[in-house]
């Protein structure tokens, strides 16, 4: 498992701002284990607004199967950091 | 209640213009192909678009659908200049002449308002009542006969030239492509594989008058009645249906209602199925929860098959395929679908041949952004012991 | 026709112009420069939620919100389904369209917000406000040219009248055009809404109201807007409104322009004796409504407003306010 605690590719408070921004919250209230759907909220239309966000920011590129993993800041952030370094673990193990 | 009969109809779409070679088109059912919008400035993905013929012209895309088919309404309906005077006009259209607002944008152009759609017809008809431009959506066209059935109701006019109209926009395009709603393939209404809808261009626009005014004018013939609308608003979500489609099932009761005749009167439904995943499953447990077990051998009739998501002017491209079928006891059938058909959206698509309408009344739904949504109901002559 | 009498209960703006009703100043320019001189979006709507939102829907939330308050609590007796919503508008989402199409054109749609792309739709600003306030009875958008915002007055009218709610939400919402745009000079920003019930509502709920007000709307075809058949057609909307033709008030307020259409209504109404104000119109539907909200919130001469479009399009609003002896509407 690639672990995030050490990756300086994502920086954590940076993507932290980014998708505060996104979701219109405070840096608090974006806790890293706040869930986007189940307690932010987050409807079809703002997690589209999340995924073109951080392809942009980011220059990846998201598949379906990665944004339904992505479901909280911390997973958003292992999923960026797997993509950015390249890992090529099979795609459950990438998180 | 005062009777509104629809005593003329004009249209265009990509099946051709004037009414009777689209009733032709639609008799032999082919299946809907829509092509590349021929527009360098379309940079999406799917710029899958319907494309209807159209003369060309000074006004706005949509106004030139809508012209032909008032032209064509009126003259069906054989009215005269004097009596055109008199009448109201409105027109649906989601987003009016967009390529007036649209690139290339033309800095010597003065300002002109988007929704010159409606006032336009009128200038055209020498009409002076007013002329209304409806601008919801999806529904617009469908909103616009209610409005035009209540004008008459509420003694307002008398005559009511009415329909919907609607042209290529590349920013609709652009936002359905970036929302995930355009089918890459076709649109293909209650496919197990559908994928978003694809949009059509086109105009349908009905004469409407009360029965008093169509008889001291000696009108020779009307295609059916407009007999009641239902209009409601899901206020869920600005693009989803919401799920329970209680506000859907409610238009469909209040058109009932407003009519005056229960759901087993009704024949033929034409729905708004335009081939997104959601939509299409949620209109179909509504027509289940208004039409019970009889939706199984209630022929629905999916129009948009054919000629693909006209917007603002499906409602009003549906009410005429409902008066035609009243006018000629005869459902059309559906393009080929078999096997595909989504178990979940349980309708009765009859494919193959024309079959005969069994009862006297049409259902035809108009949904849209904004949870808009309105269901008309149509009557047919022998509805009024009429028969001609 | 059913015998179901509306009363104005609330009125709520948001504009350069001004935000109370009964202090417009519509005598004057509008506000210039920024938005943020006169519309307070945190103050109005909240610090969140709004993101995505164009203007014209928050300028029309924030309205709705405000004559909402002025009612006093009327959503709580109108179920849901009761309730209406009569949007005019023209140039909404111009801003929003153009801005669209330049990403569409230079970037590709990829790179639309997904967030913002629903606003494409007009509807869709009415249909933030049926979200937010639980308008389920129906929704309508009207476009044409100028009228629409009068012309929302008359088919929301018609529509409860016809059944369909025992509540009315009707107004006017703009934004400014384009700034490459001709005409994005004569641009209107805001929103004004009306709060409208049956008298018997009200008066159950001890609301005393502004006032009703009737629309009656017409079409002057350019060609032939100066015609003796035009004529007629101006004379038969003023019986519609008023009963006969020679009961016009003795103050009319027309907003309109010098086009063939205004200059031959101004003719026509100028010939009743009634003395006649011509304002400058905006490229939006927001005047004429802005002139129905005052002159309902500060009773005065102007009894009757009246638009006129360049393309025909023709409505007037007559208005018949409650006058209040102690002038508490002025102190709200």
């Amino acid at each position: 498992m690639t672990d995030t605690s050490n990756s300086t590719v994502v920086d954590l408070e940076q993507l932290r701002a980014t998708i505060a921004d996104v979701l219109e919250l405070s840096l608090d209230e974006l806790t890293d284990d706040a869930r986007f759907v189940e307690d932010l909220g987050v409807d079809s239309l703002i997690g589209l607004e999340l995924q073109i966000t951080l392809e942009v920011q980011y220059g990846v590129r998201l598949t379906e199967a990665d944004l339904r993993r992505a479901t909280s800041l911390h997973s958003a952030h292992r999923l960026l950091t797997a993509l950015l370094t390249e890992t090529d673990l099979p795609a459950p193990e990438r998180l | 209640m005062t009777q509104v009969l629809i005593t003329g109809a004009g249209a265009v779409c990509c099946l051709g213009t004037g009414v009777p070679a689209i009733w032709q088109a639609l008799r032999a059912a082919p299946a809907g192909r829509p092509q590349w919008a021929p527009d360098p400035g379309a940079r999406m993905q799917l710029p899958l678009i319907h494309l209807a013929p159209v003369a060309p012209g000074p006004e706005g895309r949509a106004t030139r659908f809508a012209l032909a088919a008032a032209r064509e309404a009126v003259a069906d309906a054989g009215l005269t200049a004097d009596q055109l005077a008199g009448a109201a006009v409105v027109v649906g259209t989601g987003g009016g002449d967009a390529d007036h607002w649209e690139r290339p944008l033309n800095p010597g152009r003065p300002y002109a308002p988007a929704f010159t759609v409606a006032s336009t017809v009128a200038s055209a008809l020498g009409a002076h009542g007013a002329a209304t431009c409806v601008s919801n959506a999806c529904a617009a066209g469908g909103f616009g006969l209610g409005i035009a059935a209540d004008l008459i109701q509420a003694g307002e006019a008398e005559l009511v030239v009415v329909g919907g109209a609607e042209a290529y926009s590349r920013v609709a395009l652009g936002c359905f492509n970036r929302l995930g709603a355009v089918d890459p393939y076709a649109c293909r209404p209650f496919h197990r594989e559908r994928a978003g809808t694809v949009f059509g261009e086109g105009a349908a626009v009905l004469v409407l008058e009360s029965a008093d005014h169509a008889r001291r004018r000696g009108a020779v013939r009307h295609y059916a009645t407009l007999a009641g609308s239902g209009w409601s608003c899901d206020a869920h979500h600005l693009t989803a249906p919401a799920p329970d489609g209680t506000q859907i099932q409610r238009a469909m009761s209040e058109a009932l209602a407003e009519a005056g005749v229960p759901a087993s009167a009704v024949g033929c439904v034409v729905p708004h199925g335009t081939g997104t995943p959601q939509g299409d499953l949620v209109e179909s447990q509504a027509l289940g929860a208004v039409f019970g077990d009889r939706l199984a051998r209630l022929p629905v009739y999916s129009l948009k098959a054919l000629i693909g998501h006209t917007a603002g002017a499906a409602g009003a491209l549906g009410a005429l395929a409902a008066a035609l079928i009243l006018d000629r006891r005869t459902v059309p059938p559906n393009p080929a679908l078999g096997a595909d058909q989504d178990p979940a959206c349980a309708v009765h698509l009859a494919q193959g041949d024309c079959v005969p309408l069994t009862g006297r009344h049409v259902m035809v739904n108009a949904f849209a952004f904004g949870g808009n949504n309105v269901s008309l109901l149509l009557a047919g002559r022998e509805a009024e012991g009429l028969v001609a | 026709m059913s015998a179901v009498d509306l009363v104005v209960t609330g009125i709520g703006v948001v504009s350069p112009w001004g935000c109370e009703p009964a202090k417009l100043r519509l005598d004057g320019e509008p506000a210039t420069g920024a938005e943020e001189s006169w519309f307070d979006l945190t103050a109005e709507l909240g610090a969140r939620g709004y993101k995505y939102v164009p203007s014209a829907a928050r300028y029309l939330l924030a309205a709705t919100r405000r004559a909402l308050a002025d009612a006093g609590p009327v959503l709580s007796g109108v179920p849901e389904a009761r309730r209406g919503l009569a949007l005019g508008t023209n140039s909404g989402i111009a801003s929003v369209i153009d801005a669209m199409d330049e990403t569409v054109t230079g970037s590709g749609a990829d790179l639309l917000s997904p967030a913002r792309a629903p606003y494409f739709s007009i509807n869709t600003l009415a249909g933030r406000v049926a979200m937010e306030h639980g308008v389920k009875g129906w929704n309508l958008t009207l476009t044409s040219p100028r009228t629409a915002g009068m012309e929302a007055l008359l088919a929301g009218d018609r529509a409860v009248r016809a059944g369909r709610s025992d509540l009315l939400l009707a107004g006017s919402a703009e934004a400014p055009l384009p700034v490459h745009t001709p005409g994005h000079d004569r641009s209107e920003a805001g929103a004004a809404v009306l709060v409208l019930e049956p008298h018997a509502a009200a008066v159950a709920r001890g609301a005393t109201g502004y006032g009703s007000c009737r629309t009656v709307a017409f079409f002057l075809p350019p060609s032939e807007a100066a015609s003796p058949a035009a004529g007629r057609t101006v004379t038969a909307a003023v019986t519609r409104l008023l009963g006969e033709p020679s009961a016009l008030p003795p103050v009319i307020r027309l907003v309109t322009d010098p086009s063939p259409v205004g200059t031959a209504l101004a003719a026509r109404l100028g010939q009743s004796g009634s003395r006649l104000d011509v304002v400058p119109a905006g490229a939006g539907t927001l005047q004429p409504v802005l002139h129905v909200a005052h002159g309902l919130a500060r009773p005065g001469t102007v009894h009757l407003v009246v638009t006129a479009s360049p393309d025909g399009a023709c409505a007037m609003t007559l208005l018949r306010p409650h006058h209040l002896p102690d002038q508490k509407r002025d102190s709200v």
